[in-house]
């Protein structure tokens, strides 16, 4: 390494094209027209070259940092799926925390507000009709009801069957004696 | 998958980032390690708006600067250990991790992202906090400190 004396504005600029950096072209012709340019490009060359070539890690080193970055990839992998199905837990949990102490308070009705105005109708003139009578269907005609037969009560026999009586017990008297009408 | 990717074309340059920022390969390796791993728990979360590199080298340096706040070694203490995983025939080598030795942090950190991380200066502006302009200053510089150094190393070692 040789040490070069040049103004820092050129010295800049060759360093930045160096790097690939926007510059200014006319300043970095006179750059580059500058005594020692050449060599200073040379040298910056070749101090990115050592910085590039410095210790490189063993290839076993790089093979057991590659082997934890897949054990932690794996690892990583089973802890989102674990956060997945816990986060879906915890959400199933709250929605049924939410549910019960909700629900009573959604069931439960409310008192009616107190009437302000009370609005009196006349009263209709009320039908005898029930709604199951209002449902029959007009056509229907009415069933014939069975005549009530009332039983015959036993102090009170009608006339014709007491007459009944009488002729059957004048014929048995007749037939058993011959004789005729006794009244 | 992404990591995986990530991880064949980014190990080698994050793991020689975090060897010239501590200057111990141990603690490159651990940094490299939860670098990719890092990378596989937030993958997901990547959206390529800008380059992967941006998007590696940025958890680098996060992970760089968590190990700096809970470590009590400080990276000027590891450097002779450092030494020891150098072929001892790359003098040239020597001289430039020692020349990136002596820079500021930041600076390093500026050179580095560039150099290692290719980088581009919006990048690294957008990474260390600084404008364009200020990284086009502090390459510029840091190049030329890095030249001086490795110059005046090689000049002290053939006693010239």
């Amino acid at each position: 390494m040789t040490v070069i004396v040049m103004d820092l504005k050129y010295s800049e600029t060759l360093s930045a094209f160096f790097d690939g950096e926007q510059v200014d072209a006319e300043l970095l012709a006179e750059s580059l027209g500058q005594p020692g340019a050449h060599t200073l490009l040379l040298e910056y060359a070749a101090l990115r070259a050592k910085s590039q070539s410095g210790a490189r890690p063993s290839p076993e080193f790089l093979d057991a940092v590659a082997a934890k970055m897949r054990q932690a990839a794996h690892r990583r992998r089973w802890q989102f799926r674990f956060a997945v199905v816990a986060a879906s837990a915890c959400l199933a949990l709250v929605a049924v925390a939410v549910g019960f102490i909700w629900a009573p308070v959604v069931e439960r009705p409310a008192e009616p507000p107190a009437p302000a105005t009370a609005v009196r109708l006349a009263a209709p003139a009320l039908s005898r009709e029930t709604p199951t009578d209002l449902l029959r269907a007009p056509t229907a005609a009415p069933r014939p009801q069975p005549a009530a037969t009332k039983p015959p009560s036993p102090d009170r026999v009608p006339v014709a069957a007491l007459r009944l009586r009488l002729g059957q017990w004048e014929e048995s008297l007749a037939h058993e004696g011959g004789e005729g009408r006794r009244y | 998958m992404l990591a995986d990717d990530l991880f064949t074309r980014y190990a080698v340059p994050v793991y020689q980032y975090f060897l010239r920022m501590t200057g111990h390969a141990d603690d490159a390796g651990d940094l490299t390690q939860e670098v990719f791993l890092r990378i596989v728990g937030s993958q997901h979360r990547y959206e390529p708006r800008g380059r992967e590199a941006a998007w590696v080298f940025r958890i680098a340096r996060n992970v760089l600067a968590k190990r700096r706040r809970s470590a009590s070694r400080s990276p000027e203490t590891a450097l002779a250990d450092a030494e020891v995983a150098y072929e001892p025939d790359r003098v040239l080598a020597i001289g430039f991790d020692e020349a990136l030795r002596l820079l500021q942090k930041l600076d390093r950190d500026v050179y580095l992202l560039r150099e290692q991380g290719g980088l581009t200066y919006e990048e690294v502006a957008a990474l260390c906090g600084l404008t364009q302009d200020g990284v086009r200053a502090r390459l510029r510089r840091t190049r030329d400190q890095i030249r001086r150094l490795v110059a005046l190393r090689l000049s002290d070692r053939t006693g010239e």
